[in-house]
C-alpha cells in the first residue's frame, strides 16, 4: 500500500517535467468550448437588417420562436451583410395574404444563404398563421429530449467526453513515456514487484490528475453558461468509466511509443479524431454513409449519448453501457499483456565471451 | 554571402536529419481541414419519415412538397424519404392525420404530428425550418389565401460552399504553422547541441545566421502550403493555384510574421517543448478568432476581434477571399500594407531580441 501511494506521488509530482502537456489538456476542453459556443453564442438567434419596420408582418417577428421560446431573429441595425425589405407590404386583401418581399445577402458563404432563406419561409409561414389560423397547418410535436438543449450546453456536454479522452490518453501516455526517456524503465524490468502494483500505481496518479481536470472543465462551464448541466449523478459513473478506459489506452500508447512529443501528438489527434467520429458534433445524421457507419461502432458514441442522457435526459440503452464496459476489460487485457511482454517478462540476451 | 550558404547548408542537414517537425507542421492543418470535410464538407439530406394517413388528396401532396425542397447549400433536397428503409433512423417522423384534407378544405384547423430529435437547438431548428419551406410550398401551390412573392439578391460573383472558406483558412494554417514549427526545432537542437553558444564568440555580424533560419523556414512554409492546396483542392474542388501569384505571396508575409514570433518565443523561452506548446496552441486560437473557419465580419470591439487586429491571419484571410472568390474589396492594398508593416516590426523585434540575448558581446 505504502508503494502504492508512492508512485502515485510520484505521477502527480511529475507534472513539473512536462507542465505545458498538463496544461494543453486543461485549456483544449476550454478552449474548444469557447470557439463552438462562439460560433453560436446567441444560439439559434441570428442577427438581422429590417429595412421596413412599421408593418405587421416586422410586428409579427416578435412572436418568431422556437418551441424553446428562443427567437430566430434579433433585428440588429448594424447587421451589414443580410437586409430584408418589404418592397409591397404584406397585407390581407381579399381573404387573401399578398405581398412582396425582398431579401439581400452579402455574404459568400452558401450556408448563410441557407439559414436566412429558412428563416425567411419560417416568419412567412408564421405570419400566414397569425392572418389564417384556421388555414395554416399547424404542428403538433413531440420530441425526443424535453427541450431542446441550447447550442452551448450541448457542446458542452459533449466536449466533457473530448477532454477526457484528451486527458486520460495524455495522462496515461506520459506516466510511461517519462519512464522511457529517463532510463527508468529498466528499473521496472529489475523490479519482481507484481504488473498489477505498478500499472494501478500509474493509473491512480493519472486519474488524480485527470480528476482535477475535469473538475476545472465543469466549474468553467457552469460559470460560462450560469447552469449547472452535469447535474445529474450519472455523470460520475460516466467520467470513471470513460477515464478507466482513456487512461489504460494512453498506458498502452506510453509503452508503444516511448517519446513524449509523439506521443503527445498521438493523444491530441487521435482524440480529437475519435470525439469527432464518435458523434461529438451531435448525430451521425446528415453526414456520409461510410462516416456514419465508423459513429456507430466508435465507442466514443456510445459516451456521448450517455453524456447527453445524463444532462438532458436523453435516450440511451443497456448496450451503450456494456459496449464501453467491454472495451475498457479488451483494454485491460492488452495493457497487462504488452506490460508483461515488453517489460516484466525476464529477457534473456546472449552473451559473448 | 558564404556565411549566409553555410548557414543555410548545416539548417538544411539539421532539417532533413528528422522528419518530426515535417509531421507536426504538416499533420494540425491538414487534420483541422480533413475533420471539417467529413462535417460539414457534404450537405446530404436529414433522413425523414412521412406516414401519411390522409383520406384526401392534400396529404400526399404535402408529403411531395416537404422532400422537394432544395437546399442552397449542396443543391440537395432537404430531406430524404426514407418510410420505406426500416434499417434507418429518421430526425424525424411526420404523421399526416387521416382528416388531413378534410380540415383544410373545410377551414378547420388542420393539423399534423411531428416527432423530432431536438439534441441541440441549432438542429432541432433545422428540421423545424427544412420542414416550413415544404408547408410554404404546398401553400404556394394550393392555397387561395396566399400570395407572397419573395425574391433573394444574392452577391453578383456568386456564393461558396462553408467547406471552401474553411479551406482558405487551412491553408493559411499551414502556411503559419509549418514555418513556425521548424523555427522552434533547428533552434533548440543548436541549443541542445551547444553550437548557439558559438555564435556569442563569433566577430560575424549574426545577421547572414539570421536570415539563413528566415530562408529556410519559409522554404518549408512553401511546401507545407502547397501541399495543402492539393488537399483541398481533392477535398473541395476549389483550386487555390489559379490565384497562386495573390496566395503565395500572402501567404509568405504571414509564413514570415509566425517564423519571427517563434524565433521571439524561442528566444526567451528555456524547453522546445513549452515554445512548441505554446506558440502552436497561440497560433491555432489566433487562427479561430480571426475567421479561420468562417467569412462573417470580425466584431472588432470583442475582446477576440480586438487581439486578432493584431495578427496578420484576418488581413491574409480578407486578401485571399476577395481574389479567390471573387469578392468586392477596396481593402486589398490597406491588407498588403498592413501585413507588410506587420512582418518589418516582428523581423526588427526578433532579430534585436536574438542579438541582445545570444550574440551581444557580454562584459564582466
Amino acid at each position: 500500500m505504502k508503494r502504492l501511494l508512492f508512485m502515485i506521488k510520484t505521477s502527480i509530482l511529475a507534472t513539473g517535467s512536462s507542465l505545458p502537456f498538463h496544461v494543453i489538456a486543461l485549456l483544449s476542453p476550454i478552449l474548444f468550448f469557447l470557439v463552438f459556443a462562439g460560433q453560436l453564442d446567441k444560439d439559434i438567434s441570428f442577427p438581422i437588417n429590417f429595412n421596413t419596420t412599421d408593418t405587421p408582418f416586422y410586428q409579427s417577428i416578435d412572436n418568431y420562436r422556437s418551441p424553446a421560446g428562443t427567437p430566430y431573429y434579433e433585428q440588429d441595425n448594424n447587421c451589414t451583410f443580410i437586409f430584408v425589405t418589404e418592397t409591397e407590404p404584406l397585407k390581407v386583401i381579399n381573404n387573401k395574404l399578398s405581398g412582396s418581399i425582398n431579401q439581400k445577402i452579402e455574404s459568400i458563404d452558401k450556408n448563410i444563404t441557407k439559414n436566412y432563406r429558412n428563416r425567411l419561409t419560417g416568419a412567412l409561414s408564421n405570419f400566414f398563421y397569425t392572418q389564417f389560423p384556421e388555414k395554416a397547418i399547424q404542428i403538433s410535436e413531440t420530441s425526443l429530449y424535453e427541450k431542446d438543449p441550447s447550442w452551448s450546453s450541448f457542446f458542452a456536454a459533449s466536449i466533457l467526453i473530448f477532454g477526457i479522452l484528451l486527458s486520460g490518453l495524455l495522462f496515461g501516455t506520459l506516466s510511461f513515456t517519462r519512464e522511457w526517456e529517463l532510463n527508468c524503465i529498466d528499473l521496472f524490468k529489475l523490479s519482481p514487484i507484481n504488473p498489477i502494483y505498478i500499472l494501478s500505481g500509474k493509473f491512480l496518479g493519472s486519474f488524480v490528475k485527470s480528476i482535477i481536470t475535469v473538475i476545472l472543465y465543469i466549474l468553467f462551464v457552469t460559470l460560462k453558461l450560469k447552469m449547472l448541466i452535469f447535474n445529474s449523478p450519472d455523470i460520475i459513473g460516466i467520467i470513471f468509466l470513460a477515464y478507466f478506459t482513456a487512461i489504460i489506452i494512453g498506458m498502452l500508447i506510453g509503452i508503444v511509443l516511448k517519446q513524449p512529443l509523439v506521443a503527445f501528438i498521438t493523444a491530441l489527434v487521435g482524440s480529437m479524431l475519435l470525439w469527432v467520429l464518435g458523434g461529438g458534433f451531435g448525430t451521425s445524421v446528415g453526414m456520409a454513409k461510410g462516416i456514419q457507419m465508423i459513429i456507430n461502432i466508435n465507442p466514443i458514441s456510445k459516451y456521448v449519448k450517455l453524456v447527453l442522457h445524463s444532462c438532458f435526459n436523453g435516450p440511451a440503452s443497456l448496450v451503450d453501457v456494456l459496449y464501453p464496459v467491454m472495451i475498457l476489460i479488451i483494454s485491460v487485457f492488452f495493457l497487462y499483456l504488452k506490460y508483461y511482454k515488453e517489460i516484466y517478462k525476464p529477457q534473456f540476451t546472449s552473451v559473448k565471451y | 554571402m558564404n556565411f549566409f550558404y553555410q548557414e543555410l547548408k548545416k539548417l538544411f542537414r539539421l532539417f532533413i536529419s528528422d522528419p518530426k517537425p515535417i509531421a507536426a507542421g504538416l499533420i494540425a492543418p491538414s487534420a483541422v481541414l480533413i475533420i471539417f470535410c467529413l462535417i460539414f464538407g457534404n450537405f446530404s439530406s436529414f433522413p425523414i419519415r412521412i406516414l401519411n394517413n390522409d383520406s384526401g388528396d392534400f396529404g400526399e401532396k404535402l408529403r411531395y412538397e416537404i422532400i422537394h425542397q432544395i437546399s442552397p447549400l449542396g443543391n440537395n433536397p432537404y430531406f430524404e424519404d426514407i418510410t420505406r428503409q426500416k434499417n434507418k433512423t429518421p430526425v424525424c417522423t411526420i404523421i399526416i392525420p387521416p382528416n388531413f384534407s378534410d380540415a383544410i378544405i373545410n377551414n378547420h384547423y388542420p393539423m399534423i404530428n411531428m416527432d423530432i430529435n431536438n439534441f441541440n437547438s441549432d438542429f432541432a431548428k433545422n428540421i423545424r425550418l427544412y420542414l416550413q419551406e415544404g408547408i410554404v410550398s404546398f401553400y404556394s401551390k394550393y392555397y387561395f389565401e396566399w400570395d407572397v412573392d419573395v425574391t433573394e439578391e444574392l452577391p453578383k460573383n456568386g456564393q461558396v460552399e462553408w467547406v471552401e472558406i474553411i479551406a482558405s483558412g487551412s491553408i493559411l494554417l499551414a502556411a503559419a504553422l509549418g514555418g513556425m514549427f521548424l523555427y522552434l526545432y533547428l533552434f533548440f537542437k543548436e541549443k541542445h547541441y551547444g553550437t548557439i553558444l558559438f555564435y556569442s564568440l563569433s566577430p560575424r555580424a549574426p545577421f547572414p545566421s539570421f536570415l539563413a533560419r528566415i530562408f529556410i523556414c519559409w522554404g518549408f512554409a512553401i511546401i507545407n502550403i502547397t501541399i495543402n492546396i492539393i488537399l483541398a483542392y481533392i477535398l473541395t474542388g476549389r483550386n487555390f493555384f489559379t490565384f497562386s501569384h495573390i496566395v503565395y505571396p500572402t501567404l509568405s508575409l504571414v509564413a514570415l510574421f509566425f517564423i519571427m514570433l517563434s524565433s521571439l518565443v524561442s528566444t526567451y523561452s528555456k524547453k522546445f517543448l513549452t515554445a512548441a506548446m505554446t506558440t502552436m496552441f497561440g497560433c491555432m486560437l489566433v487562427w479561430f478568432i480571426s475567421g479561420g473557419i468562417n467569412n462573417a465580419p470580425i466584431d472588432n470591439s470583442s475582446i477576440t476581434g480586438a487581439i486578432s487586429m493584431f495578427f496578420p491571419n484576418r488581413y491574409a484571410l480578407d486578401i485571399i477571399r476577395t481574389k479567390a472568390f471573387y469578392l468586392s474589396s477596396d481593402n486589398v492594398l490597406k491588407n498588403v500594407l498592413i501585413l507588410i508593416g506587420m512582418v518589418l516590426i516582428m523581423a526588427l523585434i526578433s532579430y534585436l531580441a536574438l542579438y541582445k540575448k545570444h550574440y551581444k558581446p557580454i562584459t564582466s
